[in-house]
């Protein structure tokens, strides 16, 4: 049956959280944050797969920006130490102000697209800089189980198996 | 004695291991505590840090040796300028202590940075994460079933052609991304590992690399500059009465000379050389765009091969240079001061050493103490032999892991807190291997690198952890023999079951 259209509030209470997916970093270019644009299979039936990979798409493009090297963040770089760094105490340093464009664009995109389908973006910061966690809501109403796809099935059967020892 | 058990409680241990579900239960009682007075995130911080501020200012467990830093600088600087400063303000020109004194002022801002940051520690993962990181990592080895180790957990990339090996942290439970390490005296995750630093009583990672670099280039120029003008304060004053007569008389007549002179060219002659000396070093590791971390350990030197090359330098020096100095400054990854939100799963408590994790207390009743204590002995006799060989260029992961699994038979939420001491091992001896390296590297001798080997007290080789147990243990295996490890492990054993 295709999920209900939910708002990012009604998300909360009215749907169980299933599972969650995590999409990895992609270190194939250095240490620069980059995520993997590769489509996870729990997110099939969920979510175009146009839609989600322009997210991380975007997603990289903002950290790329953050992390960018170049006239201004050489003349911020300057700058800073020459006053011994003290000027961090009162300015906001250039990343930080990338980090709060993605913060917005991360909600944004939460409730024009995934909230919809009954799924969770969590800002990158939140969880180190790791991965983009992904949560999968089903409706309480709709299903029974409480697994989504057979990769939660393991840790459905892990939590029974702890809860029976 | 068989590590593992029968498949089918191998198989509940293992995810029970994992599973994060039953852990929520036993830390909703201090949650609904923490309710009531809202606590930050830094207070419950798994690594062994300290912070000050009520957050703000984050620092090692081991402060001691920076109060020694502040104090010799504070002094010698202080010393400079009330003895020196005004004779030579005097005779020469007042631009000299004008510049003392903004040089002292940069090297007190760039050493209390460097000291109070957050070195660019990596947050340990959720629960949810390392479930999932779990599930990959079995299904990627393939579910070898009957007990024996997998191979070690790693994740290869290619990074602008060259291969680098990820590695699996068990303390945090995540996958290190590239150059990032586990600091065994913080029990952190530090991206962009450099080394971990006493004088300034922190680890020296990603977020101030840049301010310790400028520190100690500063304290170069602060520590010549003082020297010099020292030296030049004796010899004109010479001038006037001749140059060993000012040392010779007594110290009534020319105070101003002989104690300060003496203080003065003992701390600067030492100073001077190691600090300059590692400065030098700096410069260059910046240059080439390398960690102490990486070229200790040769990750990138010609010598392991001729393909072998460093995939993160630019090319060329100048932007090697303004990449490591003037690039963007990232953020804090650990929200030290944020308030901990109730409905989140908060993370297994601190470990030290030994301590099992809090979900683990109110579920070792449930495993069998006997089998426990098997396999833990099987853990300890895996740990023992590297200890009893005193080798530190043993390979790190494949050792802790043959007790790991096997205690995945038996007991498995005694794992949650076995694998901390054999794990922390890996960590002393493949992140920071500098026990063979330090007689090779002469010109800094001065300025120690703080090898966990070299850290804590020699009885309790592990760092930290219950002292009572571990040097029992450890106690124990020294003495090498066969009956009396197993004896007395099993005691130490007890005494861990009944914490």
């Amino acid at each position: 049956p295709p999920p209900k259209v939910h708002s990012l509030q009604e998300l909360r209470r009215s749907a169980s959280l299933a599972t969650k997916v995590f999409v990895q970093r992609d270190y194939s270019d250095g240490t620069t944050c980059q995520f993997q644009t590769k489509f996870p299979p729990e997110l099939e039936s969920r979510i175009e797969r146009q839609l989600f990979e322009e997210t991380v798409k975007t997603l990289n493009s903002f950290y790329a920006e953050a992390e960018k090297i170049g006239g201004s963040s050489y003349l911020e770089g300057c700058l800073a130490c020459a006053t011994a760094y003290f000027i961090f105490l009162c300015m906001e340093t250039h990343y930080e102000k990338v980090l709060k464009k993605i913060s917005k664009y991360i909600q944004e995109q939460n409730e024009k697209i995934y909230a919809p389908r009954g799924l969770l973006l969590t800002d990158p910061l939140e969880r180190g800089m790791r991965v983009i966690e992904i949560s999968i809501y089903e409706d309480r109403c709709s299903s029974g189980s409480s697994s989504s796809g057979s990769s939660s099935s393991s840790s459905g059967g892990g939590g029974g198996g702890a809860g029976g020892r | 004695m068989t590590p593992g058990g029968g498949s089918g409680p191998m198989k509940d241990c293992e995810y029970s291991q994992i599973s994060t579900h039953s852990s929520s239960s036993p830390m909703e009682s201090p949650h609904k505590k923490k309710k009531t007075a809202p606590r930050r995130k830094w207070e419950v911080f798994p690594g062994r840090n300290k912070f000050f501020c009520n957050g703000r200012i984050m620092m090692a467990r081991q402060t001691g040796v920076f109060y020694l830093t502040l104090v010799l600088i504070l002094v010698t600087s202080g010393l400079f300028f009330a003895f020196d400063c005004p004779y030579l303000s005097e005779k020469i020109t007042p631009a000299i202590p004008a510049i003392g004194g903004i040089l002292f002022f940069f090297v007190m801002g760039t050493l209390l940075r460097t000291s109070f940051s957050d070195p660019g520690v990596l947050p340990r993962a959720t629960p949810d994460e390392a479930a999932d990181l779990e599930r990959q990592i079995d299904i990627a080895n393939g579910s070898s079933s009957g007990g024996y180790r997998p191979p070690p957990r790693t994740k290869e990339v290619i990074i602008n052609g060259q291969t680098v090996k990820l590695k699996y942290c068990f303390t945090c439970k995540i996958f290190r991304p590239p150059r990032a390490s586990h600091c065994s005296l913080c029990d952190n995750c530090v991206e962009r590992f450099d080394h971990h630093c006493p004088w300034v009583g922190n680890c020296v990672g990603k977020r101030n690399y840049r301010f310790f670099y400028m520190f100690i280039l500063s304290l170069s120029f602060l520590t010549v500059f003082i020297f010099a003008f020292v030296i030049t304060h004796v010899i004109l004053r010479s001038q006037q009465t001749g140059f060993l007569n000012a040392l010779k008389d007594s110290p009534a007549r020319y105070p101003f000379i002989e104690t300060p002179f003496r203080s003065y060219s003992v701390v600067c002659f030492f100073s001077v050389w190691s600090i300059v000396g590692l400065s030098g070093f700096h410069t260059y590791l910046i240059s080439s765009n390398q960690t102490t971390n990486e070229d200790i350990k040769g990750s990138w030197s010609n010598k392991r091969g001729k393909e072998n090359y460093n995939p993160y330098s630019y090319g060329n020096i100048f932007t090697n240079c303004c990449a490591a100095l003037c690039g963007p400054l990232s953020p804090s990854l650990i929200d030290r001061r944020g308030f901990i939100q109730p409905d989140t799963p908060q993370l297994a408590g601190p470990s030290n050493g030994i301590t099992m994790y809090g979900a683990t207390q109110s579920q070792s009743n449930m495993c069998d103490q006997d089998q426990c204590i098997q396999s833990t002995k099987f853990v300890l006799q895996a740990a023992a032999t590297p200890l009893l060989q005193s080798e530190p260029s043993i390979t790190s992961e494949e050792l802790p892991l043959p007790g790991k699994t096997s205690l995945s038979g038996p007991c498995a939420t005694l794992t949650l807190g076995q694998p901390t001491p054999p794990s922390s091992m890996p960590n002393l001896t493949s992140d920071t291997g500098l026990t063979d390296m330090i007689p090779l590297k002469e010109e800094h001798e001065g300025h120690q690198f703080l090898t966990p080997e070299e850290a804590p007290s020699p009885p309790g080789m592990l760092p930290s952890g219950s002292p009572i147990t571990h040097s029992h243990t450890m106690h124990v295996l020294s003495l090498a023999s066969q009956d009396s490890l197993h004896e007395d492990s099993v005691r130490g054993l007890v005494k861990l079951s009944s914490v």
